[in-house]
């Protein structure tokens, strides 16, 4: 007797209210932490645990009933969620900073406040949230319900009668839906918190994840390790029968359901009210996050592992059908005698149905609360309500009542509907409805051409597709509408049958149902936003949500208010809905980190009345809390479409005028540039001018001098033969010269013209160095003067022509030799590296160049004259000639004061190929 | 550590990774009825994909220094151009002579 006494109904009661009062305890106890300030749940493991509670009965027994009958068809669900948490960086992260922002409390207030603060959608996703959640809400209580049922009859392993045969005051969903209830009102409606951080309750849903986890894995770890002698010898025993082998296989199906299960599982992540809730609204700390991303999957990835060895030891357990898959997780240990475990399974079950209820009854009465209920009474009465007293007491009860509300609906539709169907079945049907608030969610999110329109446009018809190929088949399979409704079409119309829309068959129901509702609710959202207009607000909000990581931190200033609101009137109207102690404690930490005196400043400036408008948006939502504050603030809230015209008008102003002014800049520009070319081409045409004269005096000098000595010559002839030798060499000299002047002006005329032939190569400049002087050694015969040579050892190679690289230094050294002193001439030649580039110069001991003469003396024919007067001469071009070289080489050559007196002429050039070892030393050779 | 921009390159990386391991075809390539270690090829499976794809997102988050909210960028890479060892002003060394 007393083995048995475990599972007598008594003892499953006890056990379960102490349980629910040791939950009460945790979320007690939380909540006293944070009220100290010394919270329990701001660390990533419990955010992450309080995320499991995305898993519920339906994963605790339903998952292993679906497994029973499609193998691993159980498994996409929690696949899902791990897919969007990999882009977690993108989606998760965003949606939490544009809560934060916002003051975002629910998925109603983030569609509402995204879309220009519309209180029609606010109501509309509150609407289809409720619908869609009541008969996820009756899966919990029926799986409740069952469990216990179940487990009363032991030692029996019975499937218990239909329950709608219990009066309702003894059916214990209804009893388990009233105390649920009182959870929810006491940890999820403690007071109006302006933050909407419930930490009790999600201390007792972490405590919640954690049991569930322990007691199925109990269950699975005694089906695979007790039962059977581990995983190995359950699938072999599983392979002998080929009922159960055939799971493991390719399922019916196909696997064709696997990408709609996991495409909605994705969205219900995200877009179940609950999850919402315990992810977004609830997180405390955004760091939290990049733990909680794997943790939480890793969780489900946990959970799952022991699904189907359960459901295999299920049906070789239970080989004739008579036991209910879902009750397996049950009913094996029971049907072993492990009254212990399957008291633990209950519990285990029970913890992840109330999870469910607590945190989805909470996030659905903020949401009927905030989104449908205050709209409508602001707008019926809200003047009476604006001038009764405390409204946070109204508040409350609003809430209490809601949360009553949804648990009764859902325990209505689990007596009225819920018997018939699967837990899995009912649960997608769930999923279906939440995922049609994905595309205005995520499309709000990075879309800013979305608008109001287009969100309710897509939201009722996906809306109402998920009602008609969805919910409306599931009554009519509990017997509520005719089935031939499903059969045969309404009205026998075939095109319009609700499994197979429009001829639309061979798939299954649930792909069949997301197909049209998506591709309505898409297509709406889309083709509304794209041809209809945004409103100014609608623009506001757009801007803000899409740039959110811009404008963090920045004021979530909507509101451009003209005139402004006393203090005290905020104060009152803040009191009235959080309560006078919560208002005091806002507005002072609003003057704290503000620097501001609230006790001395009477009126309140349009920062402070949109602080106040996001506190009040916290508690009743976007919509109301701006009718709220416009009936205090004086003067009135300028219309949105006016600032929104005034800017448009001054942006296309500026546009404009940044326009013209582009316009004429580049007019002045254009005038410039025109301005320069003339210049130019008169300075070419003088130079021109001045060449041919210049040229044709210069050729005139060596041929009248050529021309007198002839005709000497010639008239003479009995001059002696010393004489003639003497005119005879300065003829050809003189005639060398022409020669030297006629091929320098074709050289230099080639060079400017461009049409000179450059024999580029990798160039060893020493090679030139020692060319150059080997040409220039005839020039210092026979006078006294000193020519050194100073280079570093290693030489960077240049990329030149070298013909006309030793030209250049020919040139120099020529022009140093002219000009050094007369007595004791000294020429130096330096080589080496100067920033990275070769460097040569050419020094001299001569008179240097004025600073005048500096930039002309490498112009045609512009020697610098006035010292050297009387000196023999150059043809004039060989600087002009340098200088196009060592351009065109890329370098650059000037002249400078060589050290003591002289003039230095130096040239760079770019290097090809740099020095291997930088030189240490320098190699110093007398030349000559 | 590594930038946002990689950060989210991986995940997009990740993602399609796991999106198409977890598609139809692929399943029915793993559906066969093959037992390995004992177990289903596709159990196997699924859960050793789906364990490897959790790994890649704990070390993609971890990798992630990103700062909370503020700021959309980051200081840009410090540019270290080629240092101008070869210093002096022109003439300087040349002239030591």
């Amino acid at each position: 007797m007393a083995r048995l006494a475990v599972l007598a109904s008594w003892s499953i009661l006890a056990v379960s209210l102490a349980y629910l009062c040791l939950l009460f305890a945790i979320a007690y106890y939380g909540d006293k932490r944070a009220d100290a300030g010394r919270s329990i749940i701001a660390n990533p493991y419990i955010y992450a645990l309080s995320m499991a509670v995305y898993c519920t009965s339906w994963t605790f027994y339903g998952s292993v009933g679906r497994a029973a009958s499609g193998g691993m068809d159980f498994l996409p669900i929690y696949l899902g969620p791990t897919l969007t948490f990999v882009l977690w960086g993108f989606l998760l992260r965003k949606l939490i900073r544009i809560c934060k922002a916002h003051r975002i409390t629910s998925i109603a207030d983030f569609i509402s406040s995204r879309y220009g603060k519309s209180a029609l959608l606010g109501g509309m996703v509150t609407l289809i949230a409720v619908l869609g959640i009541t008969p996820y809400i009756a899966l919990q209580l029926k799986a409740v319900s069952i469990s216990f049922n179940v487990l009363v009859q032991y030692p029996d392993v019975v499937m218990p009668p239909i329950s709608s045969k219990v009066p309702v005051l003894k059916d214990t969903a209804f009893l388990v839906a009233l105390i649920m209830a009182v959870f929810a009102i006491l940890f999820g409606t403690r007071n109006i918190d302006a933050s909407e951080h419930h930490e009790g309750m999600v201390a007792a849903i972490a405590f919640e994840s954690i049991v569930k986890l322990i007691a199925f894995l109990a269950v699975g770890v005694y089906v695979v390790f007790g039962l059977y002698d581990g995983f190995g010898d359950l699938f072999a025993a599983a392979a002998r029968t080929p009922r159960v082998s055939a799971l493991f296989t390719s399922s019916d199906t196909g696997y064709g359901s696997w990408p709609t299960l996991i495409l909605l599982s994705m969205a219900a992540i995200i877009c179940l009210p609950r999850q919402f809730q315990v992810t977004v609204v609830e997180n405390v700390n955004e760091d939290h996050l990049k733990k909680a991303v794997w943790l939480f999957p890793l969780y489900l990835l946990i959970i799952n592992i022991f699904v189907l060895p359960i459901a295999v030891g299920g049906l070789l357990h239970f080989p004739d059908g008579a036991v209910d898959a879902d009750t397996f997780v049950l009913t094996v240990p029971m049907a072993e005698r492990m009254e212990g475990l399957a008291l633990f399974a209950f519990i285990g079950g029970l913890s992840a149905a109330t999870g469910m209820v607590i945190v989805a009854a909470i996030a659905l009465s903020t949401m009927i609360c905030n989104d449908l209920v205050m709209p409508v009474l602001l707008r019926l009465n809200w003047r009476g309500l604006a001038e009764r007293g405390d409204v946070s007491g109204l508040l409350l009860s609003l809430r209490r009542g809601s949360i009553v509300m949804v648990l009764l609906l859902g325990y209505a539709y689990f007596r009225f509907i819920g018997e018939s169907v699967s837990l899995v079945t009912i649960g997608l049907v769930s999923f279906a409805a939440v995922a049609q608030f994905a595309p205005a969610m995520i499309g709000g999110m990075y879309w800013k051409g979305a608008t109001r329109g287009g969100a309710i446009l897509g939201l009722s018809l996906g809306f109402a597709m998920w009602l008609y190929t969805l919910l409306l088949p599931l009554f009519a399979r509990s017997g509520w509408l005719p089935l031939g409704f499903v059969e045969a079409g309404p009205f026998g119309i075939e095109l319009l049958r609700p499994y197979a829309l429009f001829g639309l068959d061979g798939m299954d129901s649930l792909s069949h149902a997301m197909f049209w509702s998506l591709a309505a609710n898409i297509g709406g959202y889309v083709l509304g936003s794209l041809f209809g207009r945004p409103g100014a607000m609608e623009r506001i909000q757009a801007a803000l949500f899409v740039d959110i990581s811009s404008h963090a931190g920045a004021f979530g200033g909507t509101s451009f208010w003209r005139g402004s609101a006393t203090i005290t009137d905020l104060k009152t109207l803040l009191a009235r809905f959080i309560g006078a102690r919560e208002a005091g404690r806002a507005l002072d930490g609003y003057a704290r980190t503000h620097d501001l005196n609230l006790g001395r400043l009477r009126e309140a400036d349009a920062a402070l009345v949109s602080f106040v408008e996001r506190l009040l948006a916290g508690a009743i939502g976007a919509a109301s809390a701006r009718v709220m504050v416009a009936s205090v603030a004086k003067g009135e809230v300028v219309g949105i479409e006016e600032v929104m015209k005034i800017l448009d008008e001054t942006s296309q102003v500026i546009e404009y005028s940044h326009r013209l002014e582009q316009k004429s800049q580049e007019l002045e520009n254009t005038t410039q540039e025109l301005r320069a070319a003339n210049e130019r081409l008169k300075e070419l045409d003088v130079m021109k001018d001045d060449f041919i004269s210049t040229v044709s005096h210069e050729l005139r000098t060596p041929l009248t001098s050529i021309r007198s000595f002839s005709e000497i010559l010639s008239d003479n002839p009995a001059l002696s033969i010393a004489e003639r030798e003497r005119f005879l060499t300065i003829i050809v000299k003189e005639t060398e010269r022409l020669t030297r002047l006629i091929n320098e002006i074709l050289d230099l005329a080639k060079m400017e013209a461009g049409r000179m032939d450059w024999h580029m190569t990798d160039t060893d400049p020493r090679v030139a160095i020692d060319e150059a002087l080997a040409a220039t050694s005839s020039l210092l015969a026979g006078r006294r003067i000193a020519l050194t040579l100073e280079a570093d050892p290693w030489l960077p190679h240049v990329h030149a022509d070298r013909d006309r690289l030793m030209q250049v230094i020919v040139n120099l050294i020529a022009n140093a030799v002219k000009f050094c002193h007369g007595e004791h001439g000294e020429v130096s030649i330096l080589a080496g590296q100067l920033d990275g580039r070769f460097y040569l110069g050419v020094l001299d001991n001569g008179p240097g160049v004025p600073l005048n003469d500096r930039q002309i003396i490498f112009e045609k024919f512009q020697e610098s004259r006035e010292p050297t007067a009387g000196r023999p001469r150059g043809t004039g071009l060989g600087l002009a000639i340098s200088r196009q070289i060592v351009e065109h080489f890329g370098g650059r050559i000037w002249v400078e004061d060589a050290p003591g007196r002289g003039a230095a002429f130096c040239f760079t050039l770019p290097v090809s190929r740099p020095v291997a070892v930088p030189a240490p030393g320098k190699e110093s050779q007398e030349a000559l | 550590m590594t930038g946002p921009k990689r950060i989210a390159e991986r995940s997009v990386a990740t993602f399609l990774f796991a999106g198409a391991a977890f598609s139809p075809p692929f399943l029915s390539i793993f559906g066969a009825d093959v037992f390995v270690f004992g177990l289903p090829l596709l159990y196997l499976y699924l859960f050793a994909v789906w364990g490897l794809v959790i790994a890649l997102v704990a070390w993609i988050a971890g990798s992630d220094a990103a700062p909370p909210p503020q700021g959309k960028g980051w200081p840009p890479h410090a540019k270290g151009g080629p240092a101008h060892a070869m210093g002096g002003p022109p003439g300087g060394r040349a002239w030591r002579a």
